[in-house]
């Protein structure tokens, strides 16, 4: 088949003289380059938006990143700052997403016709915070890195077009800060109890305590009160039970590209930071969080299906199938074998090009539309928009989870690994819940192709959002046949986590 | 492959060639008719060239699929895959071919050929996969592509045409109002009911999984001392393969899932030759042999011979040889009572395509006998040589298996030939039912010899292609008898004897077959014609021949005589005709190609013929000559010799008309399925209506709308007592500012006590499992 070795020996090789300039920097910031070279990047688009569109300088620093990214090999040149933002295995895959979902974001944020300077020095320092935050392995560091990612999404959804984004901003800003209480509380009580805050030695801590339970009784139902709050706390923004409930509104009322932002990335930072709590720090706990997860899980599933079905506007239903969709991914965490954790990786992967590819065309209609999109305006888009209908629905099908678009695989996998460890009555329940899903889902397909449209006419888009729809259904299509690339990286991540 | 091209080629060119299709449409009409064509015209090129390298092929290409399940993609590249890829590849091509004149005036063409095209992948997929799980995606593709098809007339909204003395049927779900209804429903009922047989498939598939471990049909031969003994030992073996035969009795049309593809025929002709000859039901078959294969091949390894053999043997022997033969006793029994219940449904039946498509059934029934009498025969001469020490009894199972693909060959020719052929009768005349047709033989010269060609393979009249290959299997049948009375006779034990019952059922199959194919000619082309077709002064000289309706002409036509079909239509007929003819003189190239045997050809040509008149074939020989004639006779005088007069076979009263009607009426199987389902979806209203209303909104197709239901009360509580007193204010906005400002003290309070009150649920679902609570 396709040598990829070739191409990646190609790329590596002009990667080359890329890192040989890089490594002339000190070397306590190698790991963290590609954030430093987004931070540099966001202030230059501060500056220049001042007068001119800075967009072009935000997607240079956006693909420096990436370049960046690949030519300092993570083994080599992953620490930085003393240890406390490491790229490893793990982090990578991360970051890919992260800039995967970026580029695309940028891409379409051309957009927007607010002021654009602003605007792209927010998308840039969060894309540098989110990528601090899957390289953090110190609690302190992963929340200042939250932080950083967190409060310029505050703002960027403030930004929206209309007035909802105020009303959506807001309660996405105090839930926000609720959940940073939480996790600062959470912090503090893993440092009094074990008086660290490094992930790893809090794996090491939380092993000896649970080795002699009886005596360190307190200690341990300390740390299980913060592995809970860690898990409201980075849950909020991943958006589990019981903070899903700014995601609807939020996602709803925000800018297109930033609501991609949100369910494509910070979404997904939000797992890596519980994966690396969970299975790094709190591993020694497994079979007390493992209940908890499964909970979680099976609320999130059935809240998200059930609030989908009845939704009519695509965006809020887009907004409820990502939180049933968390809930498949949890189902990974509860099963917490190699295979499962990488599976739900995959899944994250594979969620965050749909609904990047989603949110974006679906906000672009509705700017066109100068209203909300509810299925009535999607009937007869096959017609009036065949390209847009076409790759809508493929992201829509690899949504349900059906054979030939990546949706399939890891759904397949994840719920293969249920029953592997005997939890096949949580595997089935969540099949269940796909196939649940199939009804709101099949809904826009069904508007799109089986409805005469209440207008006539093509509809014109804008060529970028319809473009970046395009992008996301051909690699939804071709990571089908082709997940190696992914799954590989997967694995080599889930295998850090669960050796 | 052929200049070094990668083999997967053979799949992706039709699969992808298939999403071409509706592009190419945008630029020309007539290009995007003749792409599937094209596209499937190389494909069976590089099938074709696959034949030169069964013996070694140089690197069954695969690539990584799902790496941490070991699910790769692979070619299997053995001789009974290579002889699908061909039959299925250029069958569908001829088809294709036929396709482009016949669809010509049709709307909807985009959909037709992308359809048709990705049938025919979805084949070449299923029979070159070496996984089953992908092999199960190829059978998928064409159970959604067959929907597609048969209900292709979806929108035509003419009443259904009147059949001739009509059964009237009560059930409310028979009713057609439209014709379009009627198509709907056909395709509805052939993806239902071949769904049926899937999901047992799948089941059996995931079980077969579960214990060894991987999809690969290879693998699954290699390491069969691993998971046959396991199976075996826990008594899985025989349910999990019955498993899987649900899904072959599903595509394949074995009783009791006959009753789909007789419907299926409302879809254009085209689709009804490309379901029967080259596709959809010859999967069911091709699967069993795949299993046949794998169970036989691996036993042989195990079985094998010199020191080794006596464990493997005892191997098998202690767990599960004589097991396996059961599962073989059902695909047998289950191939020769389909091949008799439908060919005497054949016999009654008034649409021209759907005799021929009780005759696709009998003869799959043939098929699953034959396969099944494989097994059987190869089971039995492992016992009969390792645990009886029958040395001198020679049983060859592998010509068993040989004479059910040889069928599957010959069938697809002549089947495809009569499809097509009947066809271009229903496109000249202008209706389905035979009893409206007759005298044909006049206009329609060419297509009358062609047809007649092909009846008589199908009614296994010698020289032509079926005879050969339905004749062996009746011999194989009558082998199985004879093999069981030999072991019964020295002392063996058998779990059940069915060799005279599958004899008896194939030969009485026969009698019924060439009797409706007798019926059917004589019905189609002989008499008097019965449609009064005005021949008027359409231009159109009487079309004794060919080509000149054109596009141009499409108004004429239909009033035209009726007359043979275009060259688009023809050629394809003269080359099956041509293969059926001739295919004696093809068949021990097949012969020694499947069974990597390399003997001479005339050698096996002498031995295909004298073994009917050696001293084990001439009684089975002579049996089906009688039978032929049995069916045979009869048929001609009633139906050829005495055309011209009016029939008075069947009377009004008597038995013969109960019979007739009980025919008719397809052993009122169907029906009797209809009226269950009826049953059920009655007395799921009336528990919906008078118990449980309230609660569960309905069972029966209302359950969609109960979990919208309870999805919509759920909503409520979120709009209402969530997000309540904010909604209210911004619903009756006062201005956008203010409200804004009402939501966010509303709204976020009651978000944040769901936050702390989710903590407090999760406090106490970690007590809990810590048994403090």
């Amino acid at each position: 088949m396709i040598q990829s070795n070739i191409f990646t020996d190609i790329l590596a090789a002009m990667l080359v003289p890329l890192r040989d300039v890089l490594v002339q920097l000190p070397a306590d910031w190698y790991g963290s380059i590609p954030v430093l070279t987004l931070i540099l990047f966001s202030i230059l688009s501060l500056i220049i938006g001042l007068r001119y569109n800075p967009l072009p300088v935000s997607i240079i620093g956006v693909i420096l990143a990436i370049l960046e990214v690949a030519a300092l090999d993570s083994s080599t040149y992953g620490v930085s700052f003393g240890g406390l933002f490491v790229r490893d295995a793990f982090a990578d895959f991360f970051i890919y997403l992260v800039l995967l979902v970026a580029i695309l974001v940028m891409i379409s944020a051309t957009q927007y016709g607010g002021d654009k300077g602003p605007y792209n020095f927010l998308f840039l320092i969060s894309f540098a915070g989110a990528i601090w935050v899957v390289m953090a392995t110190d609690l302190v560091a992963l929340f200042m890195a939250w932080e950083l990612m967190s409060t310029p999404t505050y703002i960027l959804v403030a930004l929206s077009p209309d007035r909802l984004g105020l009303d959506g901003a807001t309660k996405y800003f105090v839930m926000g800060l609720i959940s940073t209480i939480f996790m600062l509380f959470g912090i503090a009580l893993v440092f009094g109890a074990l008086g660290t805050t490094v992930i790893a030695e809090v794996g090491v801590g939380v092993a000896a305590i649970w080795a002699a339970p009886a005596s360190l009784e307190s200690q341990a139902y300390t740390l299980l009160l913060a592995m809970a709050l860690f898990v409201i706390a980075f849950g909020f923004k991943i958006g589990i039970f019981p903070g899903w409930m700014w995601v609807p509104d939020t996602y709803a009322a925000a800018d297109g590209s930033v609501t991609a932002y949100l369910a494509g990335a910070t979404k997904k930072t939000g797992i890596s930071a519980l994966a690396r709590i969970l299975l790094v720090g709190f591993i020694a706990a497994r079979f007390e969080w493992y209940p908890l997860i499964v909970v979680i899980a099976i609320l999130t599933m059935v809240i998200g299906n059930f609030l989908a079905l009845a939704q009519k506007d695509i965006l809020k239903m887009l907004a409820f199938s990502s939180i049933a969709m968390m809930g498949y991914v949890f189902v990974g965490f509860a099963v917490d074998t190699q295979f499962a954790i990488s599976a739900a990786f995959f899944l994250a992967f594979i969620h965050a090009i749909m609904k990047t590819g989603a949110f974006v065309l679906v906000f672009a209609m509705s700017i066109k539309l100068q209203k909300r999109i509810t299925y009535e305006q999607l009937n007869g888009l096959s017609v009036r928009h065949p390209l847009a209908a076409a790759f809508l629905a493929i992201i829509m099908i690899s949504l349900m989870g059906i054979p030939f678009t990546a949706g399939f695989t890891p759904k397949f996998v994840l719920f293969m690994s249920t029953v592997e460890v005997g939890l096949w009555w949580l595997g089935l329940f969540a099949f269940l819940n796909v196939t649940f899903s199939l009804g709101y889902y099949f809904r826009v397909v069904r508007a799109m192709y089986f409805r005469t449209a209440s207008e006539e006419g093509p509809l014109s888009l804008p060529r970028i959002p319809v473009s970046i729809v395009g992008i996301c259904a051909i690699l939804v299509l071709v990571l089908f046949w082709f997940p190696a690339p992914i799954t590989n990286l997967a694995n080599a991540a889930a295998a850090l986590l669960i050796p | 492959m052929i200049f070094g091209l990668p083999y997967y080629l053979i799949l992706v060119l039709p699969l992808a060639g298939s999403l071409l299709v509706p592009v190419v449409g945008k630029f020309s009409e007539k290009l995007r008719d003749w792409t599937p064509a094209i596209i499937m015209g190389i494909t069976m090129v590089l099938s074709w060239s696959l034949l030169a390298e069964a013996d070694n092929p140089t690197g069954t290409t695969s690539w990584v699929w799902i790496e941490y399940l070991g699910i790769n993609f692979e070619m299997l590249l053995d001789p009974l895959s290579i002889i699908m890829a061909v039959l299925a590849s250029t069958l569908s091509f001829l088809i294709y071919v036929y396709s482009t004149e016949y669809m010509a005036h049709e709307e909807d063409r985009d959909r037709f050929f992308f359809l048709m095209l990705a049938f025919g992948g979805g084949m070449l997929t299923l029979v070159l996969s070496n996984n089953l799980l992908i092999a199960f995606i190829g059978w998928e593709i064409m159970g959604f592509c067959s929907y597609g098809l048969i209900g292709f007339w979806n929108d035509k909204r003419n009443p259904p045409e009147v059949e001739p003395d009509p059964i009237e049927y009560k059930n409310p779900l028979l009713q057609f109002e439209t014709e379009g209804q009627y198509n709907t429903h056909s395709g509805t009922k052939a993806f239902i009911v071949t769904r049926i047989g899937d999901a047992f498939m799948l089941g059996g598939i995931l079980l077969l999984f579960t214990f060894t471990g991987t999809f690969s049909f290879s693998l699954m031969s290699e390491n069969f001392q691993n998971w046959w003994g396991v199976m075996a030992g826990i008594g899985m073996l025989v349910p999990t393969f019955l498993l899987i035969f649900m899904g072959a009795i599903g595509k394949s049309g074995q009783a009791p899932l006959q009753v789909w593809l007789p419907e299926a025929m409302a879809g254009p002709t085209s689709v009804s030759a490309l379901i029967h000859a080259a596709t959809m039901v010859k999967a069911g078959i091709y699967i069993t042999a795949r299993f046949l294969l794998t169970i036989v091949s691996a036993q042989a390894v195990s079985a094998g011979d010199g020191g080794g053999g006596e464990h493997g043997l005892s191997l098998l022997q202690l767990s599960g040889a004589d097991v396996i033969t059961f599962f073989f006793i059902v695909v047998a029994v289950i191939g020769a009572v389909t091949a008799l219940l439908t060919a005497t449904m054949g016999i009654a039946s008034n649409e021209l395509k759907q005799i021929l498509a009780f005759s696709t059934l009998s003869q799959l029934g043939y098929m699953m006998l034959g396969l099944g009498a494989a097994g059987l025969l190869a089971f039995y001469g492992i016992y009969a040589h390792e645990v009886l020490n029958l040395t001198e009894l020679h049983i060859a199972y592998d010509k068993a298996y040989l004479s059910s693909i040889l069928h599957i060959i010959s069938h697809g020719a002549f089947k495809a030939l009569l499809f097509l052929a009947s066809g271009g009768v229903i496109h000249a005349i202008h209706t389905k039912y035979v009893s409206k047709m007759g005298g044909l033989k006049k206009h329609m010269k060419k297509t009358f010899a062609v047809m007649w060609i092909g009846i008589l393979a199908l009614a296994g009249i010698p020289p032509f292609s079926g005879f050969w290959s339905k004749d062996s299997i009746i011999e194989y049948s009558y082998e199985l008898m004879i093999v069981e009375q030999e072991i019964t006779s020295h002392g063996g034990t058998l779990f059940i004897s069915v060799g005279w019952l599958v004899f008896l059922f194939s030969v009485l199959a026969a009698a019924c077959t060439i009797f409706y194919s007798f019926r059917l000619m004589g019905l189609t082309f002989y008499g008097p014609e019965k449609t009064e077709h005005e021949s008027h002064e359409s231009g159109h000289h009487d079309g004794s021949d060919e080509d000149d309706h054109s596009k141009g002409h499409e108004e004429e036509e239909h009033h035209s005589t009726p007359h043979d079909p275009g060259p688009a239509m023809m050629v394809p007929l003269y080359l099956l005709a041509a293969f059926t003819i001739i295919a004696f003189l093809v068949f021990p190239f097949i012969q020694n190609f499947l069974l990597r045997t390399e003997e001479e050809w005339g050698v096996i040509l002498q031995e295909m013929i004298f073994v009917k008149f050696s001293e084990a074939g001439i009684v089975p020989f002579m049996i089906t000559l009688g039978a032929l004639a049995l069916g045979g006779i009869p048929g001609y005088i009633i139906y050829i010799k005495n055309a011209d007069r009016p029939n008075t076979f069947v009377p009004e009263t008597g038995i013969r008309r109960k019979v007739y009607n009980f025919l008719r009426h397809r052993w009122y199987i169907n029906e009797f399925y209809y009226w269950i389902l009826n049953k059920y979806l009655n007395s799921a209203e009336w528990w919906r209506v008078r118990v449980d209303n309230k609660i569960i909104d309905g069972i029966d197709f209302k359950s969609a709308d109960t979990a919208k239901e309870i999805s919509r009360r759920v909503r409520w509580f979120d709009d209402h007592i969530v997000d309540g007193f904010a909604e209210g204010v911004s619903t009756h906005s006062v201005g956008a500012s203010e409200s804004g400002q009402a939501v966010q003290t509303g709204r976020i309070n009651d978000y944040v006590s769901v936050i702390i009150f989710g903590l407090g649920i999760m406090i106490l679902v970690i007590l809990i499992t810590m048994g403090v609570l």
